[in-house]
C-alpha cells in the first residue's frame, strides 16, 4: 500500500514537472514554435535541433515544448470548466426536481447518446473553420468543456439528491438555516470528492479528444503546435524507421496519460 | 416479468423523447451556430461563381428551422432523407452504402474485442497471478493512451482491416470491465459456499464466477457500440475506409447540413437502442435471483 501511495505521489510530481516545462515554454524552448529556417528543412537531430526539424524547418523540440503547454494546460482548464458546469446543472436539477429535473435528464441523455467524437466534429464544424489560430484553440477547448459535462452532471445530481435526503440536512432545515447557506457551506464540501473524481476522469479524455480532433484537422490549427497536431506527422508511419525521433510527441502523450492514470488510480478505483 | 415490461415501455418512451430532443436541438444548433453561413466552397478558387451560388442556395433552403424540420419529417415519411450537395448523392444512398461497411467493421471489432477481452480477463482471474495482471493492465492502459487516428494510420501502413484496429481500441475498455466483473464475483457467498463444499476449482471459476457475469457482460457490449462508432470516425478517416465514420468527417468538414442531421439522428437512435437493449438485459438479470 505505501508503495502505491509513493507511486501516485511520484506520478503527480512528474506531471507537475511536465506542466511546469509547458508553462515555462518561452524560457526553455530553444526557438519560437513558428520560427522557420527553410535551409534546415527535415534535418535530423543535431546539437542545434535535438529532435530535428519539420518540413518547414521549424525546430521540433521547441514545438513539442509549446505543444505541451497548449495540450496540458488547456485540457485541465477545459476539464475544470466542464466540472463546474456539471456541478451547477447537476445541483440545480437535484434541488429543483420535477420538470426541471426531467428536462435536465432528457438533455443530458441527448448529449450522452450522440457518440462523443461525432458530437465534437459536428459542433466543431458548425463554428468557423478558417479562424485565427488563437480562436481555433479556444474553440477546441471550449467545445470540450461545453459538451463534456453531461456524464459528470448526472453523477453530481445523484450525489446532491442523496445529500439532500440525509438527516443532517433535515436537521439544518429544521434549525432554520437558509438554503443558500446550506448548499454552499454544508453541501459543497461533501460534493468536493465527486467533483475531484469527475475532473480527473475528464482530463485524459480531453487530452485524447484534442489529439484525435487535431489529427483529423478539426482541432488546434497550424502553426500553433499541440500534441495532437504534432502526432499528425506520423501520418506516414513507415517514416519512423528512418526517423525514430518523430515518435517523441507520441511518447510524451502516452507518458503523460499513463502518469494521469497512475496519479488518479485511487479516484478511478472509487468510481469503479 | 411485469416490472421488466413496465421498465421496457418506460425506456422506449424515453428513447423516443430523447431522439426528438436530439433532432430539434441538433437542427437548432446547426442553424444558429456562428459558422452556419460560412462555407469553405467560397474560399475554393477552383469553383465557378455559379457553383458557389448553387451551394449558397442549397444552404438557404435549410435556414428556416421549423420549415426545415417539417419538410424533413414529411420527406422521411416518403423515404427521402435529403440530398448531400457536397457528395452530390442522396443521403439515404450514402448511408446505406457506407452503413454496411461500418456495421461489418463494428461487428467484427466488437466481437473480436469482446472475445479477447473476456478470455484475457478470465485468464487473469483464473491464474490469480499478480504478474500477469500487471502485464495485461499495463498493455490495456497503453492501448487506451494511443489516439485512435494514429492506430488508423497503422492500419493503413500494415494493410490491416480497420475492424482489427477498432477491436484493438475497444479491447482495453472491455478487458477492464470484465476484470472488474470477475473480481466482484470473487467474494460472493455462493462462491464461498461452493468452495466449502469442495467443488472442483475450475468448475467454480467457470460455472460459479464466469457464467453469472455473462448477462451483464453482454449488456456492456451495448454501451460499447456507441464508443465503437465514436472511435470509427478517426480510424476510418486515417485508414481511408469508406464507412459512416469517414462520411461523418466529410459531412462535418464540408458543413453538409442534411447529411450531418441524418447521421446525428441515426447515431442517437442506434445508441439509444443499444442502451435500451443493454438496460433490459440488466433488468431481466436483476429479476433472476440465480444470476446474482
Amino acid at each position: 500500500m505505501p508503495n502505491k501511495r509513493l507511486f501516485r505521489h511520484l506520478a503527480k510530481a512528474l506531471l507537475a514537472l511536465i506542466v511546469l516545462v509547458g508553462l515555462c515554454a518561452p524560457l526553455i524552448a530553444p526557438r519560437g514554435f513558428a520560427e522557420m529556417s527553410r535551409d534546415e528543412a527535415l534535418a535530423g537531430p543535431s546539437k542545434a535541433h535535438p529532435l530535428g526539424t519539420d518540413e518547414e524547418g521549424r525546430d521540433r523540440l521547441s514545438r513539442l515544448i509549446y505543444g505541451i503547454r497548449i495540450s496540458l494546460i488547456l485540457a485541465p482548464l477545459a476539464a475544470v470548466l466542464a466540472t463546474l458546469i456539471a456541478a451547477l446543472l447537476g445541483s440545480l436539477a437535484a434541488r429543483g426536481g420535477g420538470l426541471l429535473e426531467k428536462v435536465f435528464l432528457v438533455f443530458s441523455d441527448a448529449l450522452l447518446c450522440i457518440p462523443w467524437m461525432f458530437l465534437l466534429i459536428s459542433v466543431r464544424a458548425l463554428l468557423p473553420l478558417n479562424a485565427d489560430v488563437g480562436v481555433s484553440v479556444s474553440i477546441t477547448f471550449l467545445l470540450l468543456a461545453s459538451l463534456g459535462w453531461a456524464g459528470a452532471a448526472r453523477v453530481v445530481r445523484v450525489r446532491v439528491r442523496s445529500l439532500l435526503r440525509r438527516e443532517d440536512q433535515l436537521w439544518r432545515r429544521a434549525s432554520g438555516i437558509g438554503e443558500t447557506r446550506s448548499l454552499l457551506i454544508h453541501l459543497a464540501p461533501n460534493l468536493w470528492p465527486v467533483l475531484k473524481t469527475q475532473f480527473w476522469l475528464a482530463v485524459p479524455a480531453f487530452i485524447l479528444s484534442e489529439s484525435n480532433l487535431s489529427m483529423i484537422g478539426l482541432g488546434v490549427s497550424e502553426p500553433l503546435p499541440s500534441l495532437g497536431n504534432l502526432i499528425h506527422e506520423l501520418e506516414n508511419v513507415g517514416a519512423v524507421r528512418d526517423a525514430p525521433w518523430l515518435l517523441a510527441p507520441l511518447g510524451v502523450l502516452v507518458f503523460v496519460l499513463l502518469l494521469v492514470h497512475a496519479a488518479t488510480s485511487r479516484e478511478r478505483t472509487q468510481t469503479a | 416479468m411485469q416490472t421488466v415490461a413496465i421498465h421496457a415501455i418506460h425506456r422506449i418512451l424515453n428513447m423516443i423523447v430523447v431522439i426528438i430532443a436530439v433532432g430539434i436541438s441538433g437542427a437548432a444548433l446547426m442553424r444558429y451556430a456562428p459558422g452556419f453561413d460560412a462555407d469553405e466552397h467560397d474560399l475554393d478558387a477552383r469553383l465557378s461563381a455559379e457553383t458557389k451560388s448553387r451551394f449558397r442556395a442549397a444552404r438557404r433552403q435549410d435556414a428556416n428551422l421549423p420549415q426545415f424540420l417539417w419538410k424533413f419529417a414529411r420527406k422521411v415519411s416518403h423515404g427521402d432523407w435529403g440530398f448531400s450537395v457536397t457528395l452530390n448523392r442522396p443521403v439515404r444512398e450514402l448511408i446505406t452504402e457506407r452503413g454496411s461497411v461500418t456495421a461489418k467493421e463494428l461487428g467484427g471489432g466488437l466481437f473480436g474485442a469482446a472475445s479477447a477481452g473476456l478470455a484475457l480477463a478470465f485468464l487473469v482471474y483464473a491464474s490469480g497471478s499478480a504478474a500477469l495482471q500487471t502485464i495485461a493492465s499495463s498493455m490495456s492502459a497503453l492501448l487506451l493512451c494511443i489516439p485512435a487516428a494514429l492506430l488508423g494510420y497503422v492500419a493503413l501502413w500494415l494493410r490491416l482491416p480497420s475492424g482489427v484496429i477498432l477491436g484493438a481500441t475497444l479491447l482495453p475498455h472491455l478487458f477492464q470491465y470484465a476484470v472488474n466483473l470477475l473480481e466482484s464475483m470473487r467474494h460472493r457467498p455462493h462462491l464461498l459456499a461452493a468452495r466449502c463444499r469442495g467443488v472442483n476449482p475450475w468448475r467454480i471459476r467457470v460455472a460459479y464466477a464466469l457464467a453469472p457475469c455473462l448477462p451483464e457482460w453482454l449488456a456492456s457490449l451495448g454501451a460499447c457500440a456507441s464508443l465503437g462508432f465514436s472511435l470509427a470516425i478517426p480510424i476510418e478517416y486515417a485508414s481511408g475506409t469508406p464507412g459512416l465514420g469517414q462520411l461523418a468527417w466529410q459531412a462535418a468538414s464540408s458543413r453538409d447540413f442534411p447529411t450531418l442531421f441524418v447521421l446525428t439522428l441515426l447515431s442517437a437512435a442506434f445508441v439509444m437502442v443499444c442502451g435500451t437493449g443493454a438496460d433490459m438485459v440488466s433488468a431481466r438479470n436483476g429479476e433472476n435471483p440465480h444470476a446474482q
